[in-house]
């Protein structure tokens, strides 16, 4: 009843262009439930499921996208209590509490929209603020393009910003992750947004520029200040500060995202002032960000149909425009994680040291302080902007029943319809805490996946085969005599082997099949190739195609049910390599495919009484994808 | 179309949506009158709005409480605009803090209940702090990847098999979740192992292997190691907990009070509800 009120008085304030402050703080402890226990720590590790990348009031944007929700909010979604969406409606997980989480505000302006738009502080009496929080909408846009400005060219706006705000906020935001962490039962890390964009196409001081963002997550102890793009738009300087940090006892992990739109910029092959990579270059950003976020709301960043053009997969999640423009990135290099893999490859014979030799996790990116996993329940991502289907292209403007002579808004064509209900990072890990997980996303043990939460082990080693995957104690052997996902194999001429095991998530789609990414280099050539290396339903992978037969497994477009009698719940496998060569550095990460179920914007138009938008695919695989296992050859 | 043009930052957007918001505003200005009219239309945005969160088209419940926010929130609006708080924001603003002050201020009259009246109301809303039935289990699971259309076969055969004392973890086919889960409550068995299991395994007496139960991913033989009953809470311990709550439950009151008492001085016509 209390959240009924609250929206009351949200509304109420939205439409009086201001806000009433509903940050309380009340201090309510977290006791273990009657009969709950503490788990002990699984040598074998167990995995856990979180989201790194949310947005509360505290970012810049996601205040004047009307959000009112707090870090605190944000961890009370994570633990399966509901929260208040802009638009007016509560927001639920759909599925079980996460087992890990962190706020991860813009650092740059960290809580200046909210103070400028509380009364009696000395930056609401500016008159940018006045313009910010008035009704007149020129004046909102220009004073928001201002902030919005300073952020895109990374310098400090003289007299807005302010030191002791983000200081402020900053401390709230540590100790509210501090608050909410319950080890071996939910784990919260301090973290924050480095959002740095460089301009690149679109001359003139356009905001066409290449995203370079990354979510800052700390281990433990965090810094006294965030390190922001306002301090600095070269990641490398973000690094060095980490490094400093980190010599102070402070440890702490970079995770690059959306590199699909960073036009080229975030995996190029020189350093961000143009000179050669370097050796030092490659260590320091492998000792700082081991891992990447491959896919969230605003995107996949797996591959692209232009890059992979043998890979059928390689279509999903696509969103090309960069931030707030019609411009579309460069995809021909430079934004895609597999073509980074390979020229990883490369540079490590060139220059002894692989840049891009990272894992893989997934996030959402919500900027409503709870994120959107469910296709069938998705409220995407920016607050009033895109909280209803209208506003996001699945359902014809202005109540029309049909999309027959309908213009939908650009920005719902081009940007808000094609983003996706995306995804988790999940971790294998011996127990639920800061330490354990942590370490973990360090050794690259992780996986992205699309929302679903399928369970993915995936373990190399030369002297692995079939007759491991009976033995009750695969797992431990495998531990011992190989490496997991993440990990290097480092070895002479022999061929790697593989154990691939996939579960289905209980709640979601069966398993379709199980593929293998391979990417590997040929004298300074570089190369990959998707195998199908476990299929469902009794198929078997043709050895010419390396395809898996279709499964026929189909989805009913009038209520979005599926297949009752298609797919595997688990699908196992022992495959070697049978194209190893020697010498030749490769790398290979698993991708795991479920049936295919409706997607968010069909769900969207069925409950609407309206047909899906023809301009959208109707339906997606979620899938899995785990860090990759690197063959190192010793040299000779 | 020039802010399209225009090389913008990705925040503008919002400013579209103030945009749209101003209009609203000033079509609220327009109105007059003491008749708050619910049109079809607006119902049917309302619940298709609803629909969009719940899953499920409103029933005539649900939309009779659609409709009443809609027309406290608009109650609201009125009020102000009546107030000639629509000419400057900052007028609005300061009258809007007050409001919530005054709410505020009855949460805050509130804040030190007895320990009695702290007692008396967990007594009555001791349903709320329960916990529920939490089961700990262990199992054999069996794949129907592997074992096809023999699997019930073999599900039988480990069944007669297995003794106590048998080395149970070594029986069956290995599983990549856990073979043993400690205390946890239906709700997340059946997120983990889907409703059919979940419902199933709750059935179950302690102590002795069951028939197979079939899963989202195969059949599995289950022993219950032990049940902790749904269990009323006991005051002491959750003290806090409680305090939380009935503070939360007063402010709660108070305002939907304060509420009620604005609503009274309006006529409200609902359009296109039968009932």
């Amino acid at each position: 009843m209390i959240r009924k009120f609250l929206t009351l008085t949200a509304m109420g304030a939205l439409m009086a262009g201001c806000s009433g402050d509903t940050d309380t703080q009340e201090k309510t402890g977290i006791a273990l439930a009657p009969g709950e226990t503490l788990e002990q720590p699984n040598p074998d590790r167990n995995v856990y499921f979180g989201d790194l990348h949310i947005h509360t009031r505290n970012s810049f944007d996601a205040y004047i996208f009307n959000v009112r929700t707090t870090p605190e909010d944000a961890y009370k979604f994570g633990m399966g209590e509901g929260i208040t969406h802009p638009s007016g409606y509560d927001l639920k997980l759909e599925g079980p509490a996460l087992d890990f989480m962190a706020v991860t505000d813009h650092a740059a302006y960290l809580g200046h929209l909210p103070a400028m738009d509380t009364e009696g502080t000395e930056i609401s009496k500016l008159e940018m603020a006045k313009d910010m929080f008035s009704t007149d909408p020129d004046k909102i846009i220009a004073a928001f393009q201002l902030i919005g400005g300073s952020v895109r060219d990374g310098r400090k706006m003289d007299g807005v910003y302010d030191a002791r705000i983000i200081g402020d906020v900053w401390k709230a935001t540590v100790d509210a992750a501090d608050k909410y962490y319950k080890p071996g039962k939910f784990t919260t890390f301090a973290a924050y947004e480095y959002t740095a964009t460089r301009v690149t196409q679109g001359e003139g001081g356009g905001f066409a520029g290449g995203n370079l963002h990354r979510n800052v997550v700390f281990r433990d102890s965090a810094p006294d200040m965030p390190f922001g793009t306002l301090e600095s738009s070269n990641p490398e300087d973000l690094w060095s500060w980490m490094d400093e940090q980190r010599a102070a006892g402070i440890d702490g992990l970079s995770i690059p995202h959306n590199s699909n739109v960073s036009d080229g910029e975030m995996f190029k092959l020189e350093t961000y002032n143009g000179l050669p990579l370097t050796k030092a270059y490659a260590d320091q950003r492998m000792r700082n960000e081991p891992i990447v976020e491959i896919t969230q709301v605003k995107g996949t960043s797996e591959t692209h149909p232009s890059l992979s053009p043998n890979d059928e997969w390689a279509d999903f999640g696509i969103y090309e425009y960069l931030l707030s423009s019609q411009i579309k990135s460069k995809t021909s290099s430079g934004d895609y994680v597999r073509q980074a893999y390979a020229n990883g490859l490369v540079l490590e014979d060139r220059i002894g040291s692989n840049p891009f030799q990272f894992g893989l996790i997934g996030s959402t990116d919500t900027h409503v302080a709870g994120g959107s996993f469910d296709e069938k329940n998705f409220w995407s991502k920016i607050g009033v902007v895109d909280g209803t289907p209208e506003s996001r292209g699945s359902v014809p403007p202005g109540g029309k029943k049909s999309w027959e002579g309908v213009t939908v808004d650009p920005r719902a064509a081009s940007w808000f319809s094609r983003w996706g209900a995306s995804g988790y990072a999940a971790v294998w890990a011996e127990e639920n805490t800061r330490e354990a997980i942590f370490d973990a996303m360090r050794r690259k043990e992780t996986y992205a996946t699309t929302g679903t939460r399928i369970k993915l082990r995936f373990f190399g080693g030369f002297d692995f085969d079939a007759a491991m995957l009976d033995d009750p104690e695969m797992v431990s052997k495998a531990y011992k005599d190989g490496v997991a996902m993440g990990g290097d194999l480092v070895g002479e001429d022999k061929a790697p082997g593989f154990i691939v095991w996939a579960m289905r998530d209980a709640m979601s789609a069966p398993l379709q099949r199980v593929q293998i990414v391979k990417v590997w280099t040929d004298g300074g050539k570089t190369n990959e190739k998707v195998f199908d290396v476990a299929c469902s339903d009794g198929g078997t992978v043709d050895p010419v195609t390396a395809r898996c037969p279709d499964n026929g497994a189909t989805v009913n477009l009038t209520d979005c049910s599926i297949s009752t009698d298609k797919g595997a719940p688990e699908l196992k496998t022992f495959w070697r390599d049978p194209e190893h060569k020697a010498g030749q550095r490769a790398s290979y990460y698993v991708r795991v495919l479920e049936n295919p179920v409706c997607r968010w914007s069909t769900w969207d138009a069925i409950r609407a009484g309206v047909p899906p938008n023809p301009a959208l695919q109707k339906t997606i695989q979620e899938r899995a994808w785990s860090s990759p296992i690197w063959y190192v050859p010793t040299k000779a | 179309m020039k802010i399209f043009r225009d090389p913008i930052t990705h925040f503008v957007l919002i400013g579209l949506a103030l945009v749209a918001i101003n209009h609203f505003w000033n079509g609220y200005q327009g109105e007059q009158g003491r008749t708050i009219t619910v049109s079809a239309a607006e119902i049917d945005r309302l619940s298709a709005l609803w629909a969009n969160t719940a899953g499920r088209l409103p029933t005539g419940e649900d939309k009779q409480q659609i409709i009443d926010q809609y027309v406290q929130q608009e109650v609201l609006v009125r009020e102000a605009q009546r107030l000639g708080l629509g000419d400057d924001d900052t007028i609005i603003k300061r009258r809007l803090a007050q409001k919530m002050d005054f709410l505020v201020s009855g949460e805050s009259k509130a804040n030190n209940p007895s320990d009695a009246e702290l007692e008396s109301w967990f007594d009555a809303n001791r349903d709320k702090f329960a916990a529920p039935e939490r089961r700990s289990f262990i199992h054999i699971y069996l794949s129907p990847e592997k074992h096809g259309g023999a699997i019930e076969r073999v599900a039988a055969n480990i069944l007669q098999n297995v003794q106590p004392g048998t080395d149970w973890k070594g029986l069956g086919d290995p599983f990549i979740q856990k073979r043993s889960y400690a205390a946890i409550p239906e709700s997340e068995v059946t997120r983990l192992f889907g409703p059919d299991f979940a419902s199933a395994i709750f059935k179950l007496s302690p102590g002795q292997w069951s028939p197979p139960i079939g899963s989202a991913f195969g059949l599995h033989l289950v022993r219950i190691e032990a049940i902790d009953d749904a269990a009323e809470a006991n005051f002491e311990p959750i003290r806090a907990e409680v305090a939380a709550a009935w503070k939360e439950d007063q402010s709660t009151k108070a305002k939907q009070a304060a509420l009620q008492e604005l609503v009274r001085g309006y006529d409200v016509v609902i359009e296109g509800v039968d009932e």
